[in-house]
């Protein structure tokens, strides 16, 4: 399973890294949501992919039963889902204002602001 | 989007889906769940609402402004961590209290659940100050 | 200590009398040094004890001397940029500034750590490009400081370079046990350490050949040249190598360098003061010339060259000070200091004339003054320099006998002869402007009637510290005609007379060099330009071609950089496994895999925005299955609402967007696809090359073990975001809300459409 998750993580990265390099704002952003599933997968993937083995402390122990799935890339990968969440949002938004703003989603024609 | 069966059941499952988030929130402690899950339920109960009804009923709803509600949620989260720093510990060290019901279980209530309960506030906030005034900015 | 005394003062700057106060506060810590004795072992105070660095005093003889110089010819300063700069606005600018290199400067030479002391170095070099500048509306002011901050900024870095290599190769910071350290002359770092400290030391004493900036610096008010590029500033490099002497010195190498930069300083320095005509320039080219002398005397290292050396410092401190007063206070009451049209103003102003006379006097080296006693000291230990005596000797006489000339050039000529026209309105300034000169002038001559007598006790102990251990040093007004005190005074003789000469020849040498020195005496000056120039443009090219604004281009830079270090660091690996893992594989899995291939594809090459947010979706929905089937309920939630949200947030958005346009030609994208397809490749690589339990470290069985005893939860993974970990789930917690705040702002707030924007 494992040669499987890594050839897919690597697909999701080689598209999302395509898709960010295009000069369409758009295209941009759903890039950057591939590579953040890609990322996820990949903090997930490192950490022992096990069936069933949720780390849920079952109610007649008192600490979790090896073998488990780890809970720390989990509670990581929980915010890092999270703060995806926003950092989307955020640059979705404000492609949206600069759209409004500049009239034009093209990368490329961006640049004079800053050189 | 003026669908009355929309509008209605809408309206019935906004209170559930509403509750179920809270649900979600306080069991979270002990099985899958939590504020950051409990938040997103209620934010995606919320959104729906404000597509079948309209954004401004849903504003009125809260009562609060989103963002003051994410405002809300983080100084709980902060006054979470106070308790454990004047006991004498580190910020955010928790506090536990064991609260006996009258037919016999015990609740255990401890810093962690207000904090939780903070997140929470803050994933709604968030959501819907995003989603809200981007559904705004669509109407116009 | 120093430095507490003298914050709260940087503090008093506003009220109108403020400069007498603070040069009479300044006044009572010149009588604390005076009366504190000296002693040889530092005071230590730990600073940053992992660094070793301390902050550790050596009040010994030499560290004596220099304090008492610093603040007390930093009073008087103070008290003359008073009456100098009356009323100006900028004037407590003035004052918090000088204090500040005051307290920089008590530091360096009063440092016993290396390390502090660099600091202090540091802190003067800026403080002075802040005095430099100080009159910042103008360009060359500007230019000047400017230059001035390279120069010994540069040397600056040189010298750090170089302390840590003493550090290395001693074992210590502190001065006092390095010189102690036993073989630190054969230490295989020796050579490069001194050639770096060498570097710094020479560019803050304004050696050949970075002289050039002194002159430059004297853009600044007068009262600032006088204390920073006279008195004290440059006598950094001085001190630091005097400071050096007992460690370093003593090599062939030390003596070769400190000889042959400092005699070619003095020469360059001295001979090049006739050449300029503004008073200010012609003092500071002797002020170079100086510096080269002092550099000089401590390379050649004999007890009667140290002797000499501090003698000197002292001597030349007192004179120069003065004459850049004096030339301060005729620019003032003038409005000129061309030294061809000054003449005839000693009836107008003869106090300052008086002062002028004998710092004059004392820098011609006539008899009664101190100048008089450091220039016999300096022949004496010219004539007894371990190799290139005769050089040196005549090196010396050409070098005095220039000083003698500028001296009359400066502190005489304005003074006598015809009145100028414009001295029917010339005046005495204020008490704040003649007190300091004539102040320094009586020293002048009291000490050296006295034969230094406060003062003897201290040179002894000073030239003692430079040197390593005490010895006697005479300090003496007439020293007889025996041996080579008889060979020093017909030495000072020839000066006078071959000074005389210069002195009635100064207009013909004016013309005559004019074109052909000059020029080549700014050499450096034009190094200094071309590099600087050099470097801006250069900056500006490479800034241009990395810096296009273009995003793509700079992801593909750093993604291809990123993929060549990872492949190499992978290459370099011993034992890098690739472990092919295929068992096991049920088949709905490979469903969902192939969905989020799918979708992921449509999402790339879709031509319509909502297909690609739907595939988006689905890919989206297909992860979460994959969180769900290996064990990750709260991830699979979190996903699946945060995916819900996501797709409703984008079509809200792109509603509003464009359609897709072909933007990218073809060749864009193919070589984009390639670079796309590396940095995947790169990434399944380094997921099939990491060993799968990397992550399982103890930190996990500790949350496991301890989540439900001490967090009171069963969700290992819930106790860790709220419990174990909260103050990190708080930071996150605060992101959201601060991107919340940004969404929210942006959409709100419209500002007009801007033009062109």
């Amino acid at each position: 399973m494992n040669t499987l998750m890594a050839l897919l993580i690597g697909i999701l990265y080689a598209s999302g890294m395509y898709m960010v390099l295009r000069r369409s704002m758009v295209k941009l952003i759903i890039g950057l949501a591939l590579l953040s599933h890609a990322a996820n997968l990949l903090i997930f993937t490192m950490a022992t992919l096990r069936r069933d083995r949720p780390p849920l402390i079952d109610e007649s122990e008192t600490a979790l039963a090896a073998p488990y799935a780890d809970p720390v890339p989990q509670a990581l990968i929980l915010t890092a889902i999270v703060i995806g969440f926003a950092v989307s949002a955020f640059a979705a938004i404000m492609i949206h204002r600069v759209y409004q703003t500049t009239g034009t989603d093209d990368l490329d024609q961006l640049h004079t602001t800053d050189s | 989007m003026n669908s009355l069966i929309l509008r209605t059941t809408t309206g019935f499952l906004l209170s559930l889906l509403v509750l179920f988030s809270v649900y979600l929130m306080l069991r979270g402690h002990n099985a899958p769940g939590g504020g950051f899950i409990g938040g997103l339920t209620a934010t995606a109960a919320l959104t729906l609402y404000a597509f079948a009804f309209d954004v401004a009923t849903v504003r009125k709803m809260l009562r609060l402004d989103p963002l003051s509600v994410a405002g809300l949620g983080l100084v709980l989260a902060l006054v979470s961590g106070l308790p454990g720093m004047l006991g004498g510990d580190a910020f955010l060290t928790s506090r536990w209290a064991l609260l006996a019901l009258p037919d016999g279980t015990e609740i255990h209530l401890g810093t962690p659940l207000l904090f939780d309960f903070g997140v929470y506030l803050v994933v709604i906030g968030v959501g819907c100050a995003v989603l809200l005034t981007m559904a705004e900015e669509r109407g116009e | 200590m120093v430095l507490a005394v003298i914050a709260p003062a940087l503090h008093r700057v506003a009220p109108e009398q403020a400069g007498r106060v603070l040069a009479l506060a300044v006044a009572a810590l010149f009588t604390l040094f005076a009366l504190t004795p000296h002693e040889a072992a530092p005071l230590v105070y730990a600073w940053a004890p992992s660094l070793d660095l301390h902050v550790s005093l050596l009040f010994d003889g030499l560290g004596k001397l220099m304090a008492l110089i610093v603040s007390g010819i930093g009073s008087l300063i103070l008290l003359y940029a008073n009456g100098y700069l009356h009323g100006d606005a900028r004037l407590p600018r003035l004052y918090a500034a000088l204090l500040a290199f005051m307290g920089a400067m008590l530091g360096v030479v009063l440092g016993g750590n290396l390390l502090f002391i660099f600091v202090c170095w540091e802190l003067t070099s800026v403080t002075s490009f802040i005095l430099i500048g100080f009159d910042h509306d103008r360009p060359a002011a500007r230019a000047a400081a400017l230059q001035a901050l390279l120069v010994t900024g540069a040397g600056g870095l040189c010298l750090l370079a170089g302390v840590i290599l003493l550090g290395v190769a001693g074992g210590s910071y502190e001065l006092v046990e390095l010189a102690a350290a036993p073989g630190l002359r054969e230490h295989g770092l020796y050579v490069p350490a001194l050639l770096l400290v060498l570097a710094g030391a020479f560019t803050k004493s304004a050696q050949v050949p970075f002289h050039f900036w002194l002159p430059g610096a004297m853009e600044a008010p007068t009262p600032i040249s006088a204390y920073l590029h006279s008195a004290t500033m440059v006598k950094a490099g001085v001190v630091l190598l005097a400071r050096l002497n007992p460690a370093l010195g003593g090599t062939e190498l030390w003596f070769g360098m400190l000889c042959g930069f400092g005699g070619a300083t003095m020469l360059v320095g001295n001979l090049g003061s006739l050449f300029q005509t503004d008073l200010k320039r012609v003092l500071a080219y002797s002020t170079v010339g100086m510096l080269g002398t002092l550099v000089l005397l401590i390379g050649i290292g004999t007890q009667a060259a140290l002797a000499a050396c501090v003698t000197m410092l002292l001597a030349h401190a007192l004179y120069k000070g003065a004459l850049f007063m004096v030339a301060g206070g005729v620019d003032h009451a003038v409005h000129t200091r061309d030294a061809t049209v000054l003449s005839g103003l000693g009836r107008a102003m003869p106090i300052t004339w008086a002062a002028a006379t004998l710092a004059a006097l004392s820098c011609m080296g006539v008899l009664p003054l101190l100048g008089f006693i450091a220039k016999e000291k300096s022949y004496v230990a010219a004539l007894g320099a371990p190799e290139l005596a005769p050089w040196i000797v005549a090196a010396s006489l050409a070098a005095n006998a220039a000083a003698f000339a500028m001296a009359a050039i400066v502190g005489v000529r304005p003074f006598l002869g015809r009145p100028m026209e414009q001295s029917e309105h010339a005046h005495e300034g204020s008490f704040d402007l003649w007190l300091g000169p004539l102040l320094l002038g009586v020293c002048s001559l009291g000490l050296g009637v006295a034969a230094g007598w406060p003062f003897a006790g201290l040179l002894e102990a000073a030239a003692g510290s430079v040197y390593g251990s005490e010895f006697e040093v005479a300090l003496k007004l007439w020293a007889g005609t025996e041996g080579v005190y008889g060979q020093a005074l017909l030495l000072s003789g020839a000066t006078v007379a071959i000074g005389a000469l210069l002195f009635a020849l100064r207009a013909p040498l004016r013309s005559l060099a004019g074109g052909l020195r000059f020029a080549a005496a700014l050499a450096p000056q034009r190094v200094y330009q071309l590099l600087y120039e050099g470097s801006l443009g250069a900056a500006a090219l490479l800034t241009r071609r990395v810096q296009n604004g273009l995003l793509n281009s700079y992801l593909r830079t750093v993604v291809l950089a990123l993929v060549g270090i990872s492949l190499w660091s992978l290459w370099r690996q011993p034992h890098l496994m690739v472990s092919f893992n295929v068992g096991e594989i049920r088949t709905y899995e490979i469903g969902i895999v192939a969905l989020i291939l799918v979708s992921c594809l449509v999402a790339v090459r879709s031509e319509s925005r909502m297909a690609a947010i739907v595939a988006l979706g689905v890919a989206g929905l297909g992860v979460t299955l994959l969180f769900a089937l290996f064990s990750g309920p709260d991830l699979a939630m979190t996903q699946i609402m945060v995916e819900t949200l996501t797709v409703l947030l984008f079509v809200l958005v792109f509603y509003h967007l464009p359609q897709y346009a072909r933007l990218s030609s073809s060749f864009e994208r193919v070589r984009d696809l390639l670079v796309s397809l590396i940095f995947g490749g790169l990434m399944t690589l380094l997921v099939l090359a990491s060993s799968t339990d990397i992550l399982d470290a103890p930190l996990s069985e500790f949350y496991a073990q301890n989540s439900l005893v001490k967090g009171h939860g069963r969700n290992v993974v819930n106790v860790i975001l709220v419990d174990f970990r909260a103050l990190d789930t708080l930071g996150e917690i605060t992101v959201l809300a601060a991107a919340a705040i940004g969404v929210v702002a942006m959409l709100r707030l419209k500002p007009a459409r801007k033009e062109g924007a």
